[in-house]
């Protein structure tokens, strides 16, 4: 390549980099919805037909790895330059809010457009009667299993476990099982990577031992015996071999999906991601390859669970908040474009309860099985703008623990880590 | 070589046939050591080679194959998306402007450095040496807030002021090394002719500089090509995302064990690099290995 | 030849602004801010900045954490730069021995210094996955494992990932460098040593090293000093993690200024990698480089 073909290279790419037509009112979306094969399709429903309905619109969509989503959302609100609408989850709303970066909707819905959904969604983004975001998919994190690897365990397909007990020994069976491929079998595929995910991902197994991240007064505290039960039953299932060891989200489900893991806590979006990452082998129904259950129960008889909601939201920064709540109900309340999501991504696509009881999704058990996790659900563990970087900080302990780690002690520092990150939380 | 005989020694025509012998055996091992090491090093890109041709379904097996069963060129073909040629370009660009705006800054300092002494500049280059240490993260934070101040993040100017100034010293290390070299007569010639200052360096120092512009021009290109955490930190949208920023924020947190595919991605990131190396290497390993050299 | 600089200061000014303005803004600024910044609370959540004093290194250097990380640094770092100066030192002596199409290897070789971080880190996940990766394969073939070795899990093993990653990326460098002195070192020096019966430890121990000194510690200081500024492959392979094994300097500032948005407690950081570097500088110029001067 010669010096002046560079300097033409260069020179084209900055005139197709350049801006788009001046008339066009743009309306940008950040996000992960694009990232993910099977949902590609209804993406680019959703853009055309939202372009439609609004001439003159130009839809623009930013990708953001889930990884990256609060960081970017956050540098991007500090900028001044915040898409118009932000897809997040309701972890994450605390800390874009208290930096004043997102538009409370109230007022951008109608009475009877709000009735549609869950009160306890809303209330995990509503701070100050002011909320801050559109529940978008709910999503209870509840126990997959997969029914071909119990039966060659010589367990019963048909009876997930109930207690976290059972749990163990329905794990431990799978996890004998001989290699698949030349790798082996696991009984959980749990993520333990450093992320704060993984941390996040442990709390439905504290609420197993009775525990809970807060204690009497609301404060974040870790180093409880409840805790400490329920980081032992993780280490003994890793100990035994029987979860994977640092495995990012990615592993798990890959593993999963490679049908060597028994079960795996996941969200709504299971059911799509499995079919997609087998090559559409591996059938999530009742009677199929994999199936769902609620959590096992917790010494209370409840299945508690945490959620992880997708919310979108309104940046406070954006020029065109009406017409960004306009493509939130488009993307919320619109029968079509939820029915075309729901097919395309297998999951739940809204968080409107009429159109999750009726239609496709309402006929759809793996959809109400979510539906009615619901109530033993809480969307926001932790509400604070340092959600994340409290489970940043536990997630270490997590990792210690599983390498050897005195429990104790590794919860006790995480403690006190906790303590600094919190100390400015507004 | 072999027959060099000096200080006087007399050397047998057996002992010296023997020598003959011994130094093939010697140079058979020798490259056979090369090969082996060439091989190792080597590996890794040829495991991402096999792999990116393999389907999806193969790549799993076990024990593993090298070469593909099913050979296919599907996993490059699906890469060719609008959103990679926008990162492709983001990329192409940052690293064009950044290898501009270091070389030319390198290159007057440089310049500057080489052809006048006066009470700084000692302090000036021990400075552009010691900033090579200086914590990145550090500088970040400031940069961060300067650029939020002046308006300039998610823009390319944001990323090309990052990879200009962390490449800089290089620049200017590695010029100053050349500058040193050339011979200053024919500047002289010019000055006594009466040709400006501005003229002598334009039109005489920076054509004979050629070379090693290239090479910095190059080093910059690549440093530019390779730094994630300005692209990573400094944008927030599609258009603006260099490779790889980009890569991470779209193809590798969602690719769930898609290797094939990342593989192929993979090597289609390192190609540009990778042609431009082949293209340049003479250029650029007399840069690199006379800055360093001579240090 | 130097010219006088009072004759020609503008022309002087004017080829020094664009670097001087450059890194002034960019490099000293960001620099001084940054340890004036280690002395407060700032964070860009929120608009006050308080002084704070010394609270954030008392509370550093308190926090066996952090001394984890310079200990992880400085031995993943150093680990990488010995290991990469043996094999790129040891790979040019082999190139230089009269080999055949050495230019070849050299630049096949030199291939390898092209790959960018990020596809090493792309790569690096694949090669040293434990269920599948072609490094717990080969391992097992060759009979030096029994049980597949969690690379990315293990505190050591995932350790010694990231040296292999950076190592193995700066091999070609420092063989190029090190070739390169080995080239212009006059051939009638080796000959006299050779004909004078020395054995090719010898030659090393007594010619080539001394000679070749400064090279190397050259080119394993300027790599060395890229290893610490490095971070896209912890980055992406590894977070920091498992627990802080490969939680190098650069990404626990990073982490702390950009995911905590912590931007005090991470210019803390920073003046100390900072200190530590300028210590480090020091003795490494008055030790071993000074030596061969003299």
């Amino acid at each position: 390549m010669r010096p002046r073909h560079f300097v033409l290279t260069a020179a084209a790419g900055a005139l197709l980099a350049g801006p788009a037509t001046a008339q066009e009112t743009e309306l940008t979306y950040s996000g992960w919805i694009n990232l993910y094969p099977h949902h590609a399709a209804v993406v680019g429903y959703l853009e055309s037909e939202f372009e439609k309905r609004n001439p003159g619109v130009d839809w623009v969509l930013n990708d953001v790895a889930f990884d990256q989503a609060l960081k970017q959302a956050t540098v991007a609100t500090l900028a001044g330059n915040a898409p118009d609408n932000i897809h997040l989850i309701a972890g994450w709303i605390p800390a874009l809010h208290e930096i004043g970066g997102l538009e409370p909707l109230n007022d951008y819905f109608t009475e009877e457009e709000w009735s549609k959904i869950p009160q306890a969604s809303l209330d995990a983004v509503t701070f100050d009667g002011e909320i801050m975001a559109m529940p978008w998919v709910p999503a209870p994190i509840i126990l997959f299993y997969n029914r071909n690897l119990m039966q060659e365990a010589g367990l019963d397909p048909d009876t997930p476990p109930e207690t976290w007990d059972q749990l163990m020994e329905m794990a431990k069976a799978i996890c004998a099982l001989p290699d698949k491929n030349g790798a082996p079998v696991y009984g959980v595929a749990l993520r333990t990577q450093r992320n704060p995910n993984s941390a996040q991902w442990t709390i439905p197994i504290i609420y197993g031992h009775g525990g809970d991240v807060l204690n009497d007064e609301g404060k974040v505290e870790v180093n409880t015996p409840e805790v400490q039960a329920a980081y032992s039953w993780v280490k003994e299932l890793t100990d035994s071999n029987c979860a994977p060891s640092g495995f990012s989200i990615d592993e798990t489900r890959a593993t999963m999906a490679q049908g060597r893991a028994g079960f795996i806590f996941e969200g709504p979006w299971g059911r799509g991601l499995f079919d997609n990452l087998s090559g559409g082998e591996m059938v999530t129904a009742a009677d199929g390859d994999v199936w769902v259950a609620p959590m096992p129960q917790g010494p209370d008889g409840t299945s508690r669970t945490i959620g992880n909601p997708h919310e979108i939201t309104i940046s406070a920064g954006s020029e065109n908040k009406d017409l960004a709540a306009d493509f939130i109900r488009f993307v919320i309340f619109d029968p079509a474009l939820t029915d075309e999501y729901f097919r395309a991504s297998k999951q739940l696509s809204t968080g409107d309860m009429e159109l999750l009881t009726s239609g496709n999704m309402g006929a759809d058990a793996y959809t109400q099985i979510f539906v009615d996790a619901l109530p033993e659900t809480n969307d926001n563990p932790i509400k604070s703008s340092k959600f994340y970087a409290v489970m940043d900080d536990l997630v270490v302990a997590l990792q210690a623990i599983i390498q050897g780690g005195d429990i104790e002690s590794e919860l006790s520092n995480a403690d006190r880590k906790i303590q600094r990150t919190m100390r400015r939380e507004g | 070589m072999s027959a060099t005989i000096t200080k006087g020694q007399v050397i047998t025509a057996r002992e010296e046939s023997l020598y003959r012998a011994n130094k093939m055996l010697i140079g058979i091992i020798l490259h056979l050591c090369v090969l082996a090491s060439l091989v190792i090093l080597l590996l890794p890109i040829a495991w991402m080679l096999s792999t990116s041709f393999k389907p999806l379904a193969d790549v799993f097996d076990y024990p593993p194959k090298w070469i593909p069963a099913h050979p296919t060129v599907q996993n490059y073909v699906t890469q060719f998306t609008p959103l990679l040629r926008t990162y492709f370009l983001n990329s192409v660009i940052v690293g064009f402007f950044s290898a501009i705006l270091a070389t030319g800054a390198g290159a007057l300092a440089a310049y500057g450095l080489t052809r006048f002494r006066f009470f700084g500049t000692q302090a000036i280059l021990m400075f552009f040496l010691a900033s090579l240490g200086f914590p990145i993260p550090l500088l970040m934070i400031s940069m961060y807030i300067i650029f939020v101040d002046i308006g300039i993040l998610n823009t390319y100017t944001a990323m090309v002021l990052g990879h200009t100034v962390i490449t800089l010293p290089v620049c200017v290390w590695l010029l100053k090394n050349f500058f040193e070299q050339l011979p200053v007569e024919v500047e002289e010639a010019a000055l006594v002719d009466g040709a400006s200052r501005a003229y002598t360096l334009f039109r005489i120092v920076l054509p004979m500089a050629r070379p090693a512009l290239g090479a910095s021009a190059i080093f910059v290109f690549v440093t530019s090509w390779n730094e994630l955490l300005f692209g990573l930190t400094f944008t927030s949208s599609n258009d603006m995302r260099p490779l790889p920023a980009g890569i991470s924020m779209s193809f590798l947190t969602e690719f769930e064990g898609q290797w094939s595919e990342m593989m192929a991605l993979s090597l289609m990131v390192s190609l540009p690099v990778f042609l431009l190396f082949v293209f340049f290497q003479r250029t650029f390993m007399q840069g690199v290995t006379a800055g360093a050299v001579k240090g | 030849m130097v010219y006088s600089f009072r004759q020609n200061w503008p022309f002087v000014m004017a080829i020094f602004a664009p670097a001087i303005l450059l890194v002034g803004a960019f490099v000293l600024y960001p620099v001084l801010n940054g340890v004036r910044l280690a002395f407060t609370d700032a964070s860009p959540l929120y608009t006050d900045v308080n002084f704070i004093g010394f609270e954030n290194f008392t509370y550093l250097l308190g926090d066996p954490e952090f001394w984890e990380v310079v200990w992880n640094t400085i031995k993943i770092v150093g680990s990488a730069t010995i290991l990469a100066t043996f094999a790129g030192y040891g790979l040019a002596t082999l190139l230089n021995a009269g080999i055949k199409a050495a230019a070849f290897f050299r630049a096949a070789i030199f291939q390898v210094w092209v790959v960018p971080w990020i596809v090493i880190a792309i790569l690096w996940g694949w090669l040293f996955s434990t269920d599948y990766g072609l490094i717990n394969y080969l391992l097992r073939f060759f009979g030096i494992i029994e049980e597949p070795v969690r690379w990315l899990f293990d505190q050591d093993a995932s350790q010694w990932t990231i040296i292999m990653g950076y190592a193995w990326r700066a091999i070609p460098f420092i063989m190029v460098i090190c070739l390169a002195g080995l080239q212009g070192i006059p051939s009638e020096l080796l000959e006299s040593a050779h004909v004078d019966g020395a054995s090719f430890l010898q030659r090393q121990r007594y010619v080539l090293l001394p000679l070749m000194r400064n090279i190397i510690m050259v080119a394993a200081l300027l790599q060395m000093v890229r290893f610490f500024q490095e971070l896209t492959l912890v980055f992406v392979l590894t977070q920091g993690g498992p627990v802080n094994a490969t939680m190098v300097l650069a990404l626990y500032t990073y982490k702390t200024a950009f995911e905590d948005w912590d931007f005090g407690l991470a210019s803390a950081i920073g003046t100390l990698w900072l200190g530590l570097l300028l210590v480090f500088a020091l003795f490494y110029v008055r030790f071993a480089l000074q030596r061969q001067l003299q």
